[in-house]
């Protein structure tokens, strides 16, 4: 597309440095590097611990890695995206490059080929120094299938804050004002966060409800939860959890509510493809929500008046 | 380059819904011409000049620029028309030389001295690795005009371009888009500075209601209409009764101007006299562009 390589340069430019950019580095690399270091304090202990606990976060009385990504990749992302397109608007910054030969697709994705990269920059950098730190600290390194499944993790969490990266995208090509497309992000982000629990399962009543005499049977509370799973689904926030869950520990076998399991069974442990096979519906989840978001995006900023003055 | 004038636009046309912003606009600027484009706020001034840079598409109509028509080839119009907008929007954190080098790539313009040279042009050598957000608007509106001249355009397109400039920094301006015109550059140039039109522009279209009601030289405009100018001393209510039949008499004070189609000094003269008003001071000029604009968007009102 004519003119998204010099956009994608633009942006590149202009957010690396910017302080915006820097400081929300600086957060999530803070924010990871302490999250390491407290579940490496609490497992230096345990000789029985694996690698990857260090992410997980299991035995650390405080936030896990993972979760710490899962709360700072949305705010990445909508920090990138959420006054992307109606800030050059506003600035008349938008009606100068449009004023080129330039096609106005090429402009819309040299912004998601920009924001991507820029999130693929930080998620990259710091997952690489906390996964160094992380040797440093507990003293010895992971499995070679340790490291894939990390490197795995990395790119989901590069899909994951795309995901919000393209709805801030989208908000910030709808709303003229950029306060408005961050509330409206922030906003979206919260619901997904902090209520879709709440929500889900209120739902899940409405449409699976458990009687209260007499008790319910094993069937209808099986329904129940696999209706509020689904319905929790919807939420970015959710997928991201449980592909983490399966990409970072090998114990995990199944993403249903329901895990058969007998007393005396070994533990058992998955590969890497088969965690990447089980983790597979969600990742297309959110590539799915990646496309809908941008396609949508792409048609707003498409079919978007600008003129010469912007008023 | 077509022989024909860089920049035509045939009965361009943009409605939206059922307001019509621009209805079928013919206009045409040569090389080496600067014409003004004049009118009311909602004239739609703006939305013809957007849709001259293929911005806004025409409802119907199109535009043609060096003969490429905005409709069918609008990236090759883009690369021959430089648009400088009332406001240029530049990325605030970067210089000018890399604002620039931005346009310079969307234009394939690989050699960086071409950057420096436009940024020369316009004074701001000194300038060129300070962060735009360091600008002043008048350091902006000409930083806009490097860029866009960085493409070597055929057409120049400005909207207001004086808007917020200091009289010195307007005049700056004024001479700096006379002397592209004169380099062969056709410029169409949007203001309501009538006296800055005025001055450099030669010729001028004015739009009303999406309209272009009239459109040709200064001269042109102006029509076949005078104005006596008298001073005078005396009974000068007398006099206004008597000089109503001569023109259009406006009094303030013991100022009396009539509107005339060609010179009546003399009629003047003596109807003032026989009213038993000396005349003191006699003089006969031809309507400015304000006043021509005025009485044609009068008549368009009526």
């Amino acid at each position: 597309m004519r003119g998204s390589l010099t956009v994608l340069e633009k942006e590149l430019s202009e957010n690396l440095k910017s302080r915006r950019f820097a400081l929300i580095f600086l957060l999530v690399f803070l924010s990871g590097a302490g999250a390491v270091l407290t579940t490496a304090q609490s497992l230096s202990g345990q000789t029985a611990a694996e690698f990857l606990e260090l992410f997980t976060g299991t035995g650390s009385q405080f936030y896990s890695y993972v979760y710490f990504l899962s709360v700072l990749s949305p705010i990445l992302g909508i920090a990138l995206g959420f006054d992307s397109i109606n800030r050059e608007l506003s600035s008349g910054s938008m009606v100068r490059l449009l004023s080129n030969p330039i096609h106005r697709d090429g402009v819309i994705a040299g912004k998601l080929a920009a924001g991507v990269a820029l999130i693929s920059l930080v998620v990259g950098v710091v997952n690489a120094i906390d996964f160094g730190l992380g040797m440093l600290l507990m003293g010895w390194g992971p499995t070679p299938s340790d490291a894939l499944r990390f490197f795995y993790f990395s790119v989901v969490t590069v899909l994951y804050a795309s995901v919000w990266y393209s709805a801030a995208l989208l908000f910030s090509t709808i709303f003229r004002r950029a306060a408005t497309s961050a509330l409206v992000s922030l906003g979206l982000w919260i619901f997904m966060t902090f209520f879709i629990g709440a929500f889900s399962t209120a739902l899940a009543g409405l449409i699976s409800p458990l009687p209260s005499f007499p008790p319910p049977t094993l069937e209808q509370e099986v329904a129940y939860i696999d209706t509020a799973v689904s319905i929790a689904r919807i939420s970015p926030v959710y997928v991201y959890s449980e592909v983490s869950s399966v990409l970072l520990n090998p114990h995990v076998m199944t993403l249903s509510p329901v895990y058969a399991y007998a007393p005396g069974m070994p533990a058992l442990e998955l590969g890497v493809s088969q965690s990447l096979y089980l983790a597979l519906p969600d990742v297309s989840a959110l590539m799915a929500a990646l496309s809908i978001f941008s396609i949508l995006a792409y048609l707003v900023f498409m079919r978007m008046e600008i003129r010469a003055r912007w008023e | 380059m077509s022989s024909g004038p860089a920049l035509r636009a045939v009965s361009l046309r943009k409605v939206y819904g059922d307001f019509v912003a621009v209805d079928r606009v013919d206009l045409e600027v040569g090389r080496g011409e600067v014409v003004g484009l004049l009118g009311p706020n909602g004239a739609g001034k703006t939305t013809t000049i957007s849709m001259m840079v293929g911005l806004v598409p025409p409802t119907e109509g199109d535009v043609l620029v060096d003969g490429y028509s905005v409709r069918r080839n609008p990236v090759e119009v883009r690369a021959r028309v430089g648009l400088v907008p009332d406001n240029p929007g530049f990325y605030e954190g970067m210089t000018a030389w890399e604002n620039l080098a931005i346009t310079a790539r969307l234009n394939g313009v690989r050699d960086p001295s071409r950057i420096d040279e436009a940024i020369s042009r316009v004074g701001l050598s000194g300038w060129a690795d300070v962060e735009v957000g360091k600008f002043s608007k008048g350091m902006k509106q000409r930083l806009g005009i490097a860029d866009a001249l960085l493409k070597s355009p055929s057409v120049l397109l400005l909207d207001e371009p004086t808007a917020g400039l200091d009289p010195g920094g307007s005049e700056e301006m004024l001479r700096l888009i006379r002397s592209l015109a004169d380099g062969g550059m056709a410029v169409l140039m949007s203001s309501h500075l009538l006296h800055q039109v005025e001055w450099i522009c030669d010729r001028v279209a004015v739009m009303d209601r999406g309209r272009i009601i009239a459109q040709g030289t200064l001269d042109q405009l102006a029509g076949r209409k005078y104005y006596i100018e008298m001073e005078l001393e005396g009974n000068v209510d007398a006099a206004v009764r008597a000089l109503l039949p001569v023109g259009r008499v406006s009094v303030s004070g013991r100022r009396v101007t009539i509107e005339v189609g060609e010179d009546a000094r003399r009629r003047a003269v003596e109807a003032a006299l026989r009213a038993g008003a000396i005349p003191l001071e006699v003089r006969l000029r031809r309507a400015s562009l304000a006043e021509a604009y005025r009485s044609l968007l009068e008549a368009g009102s009526r």
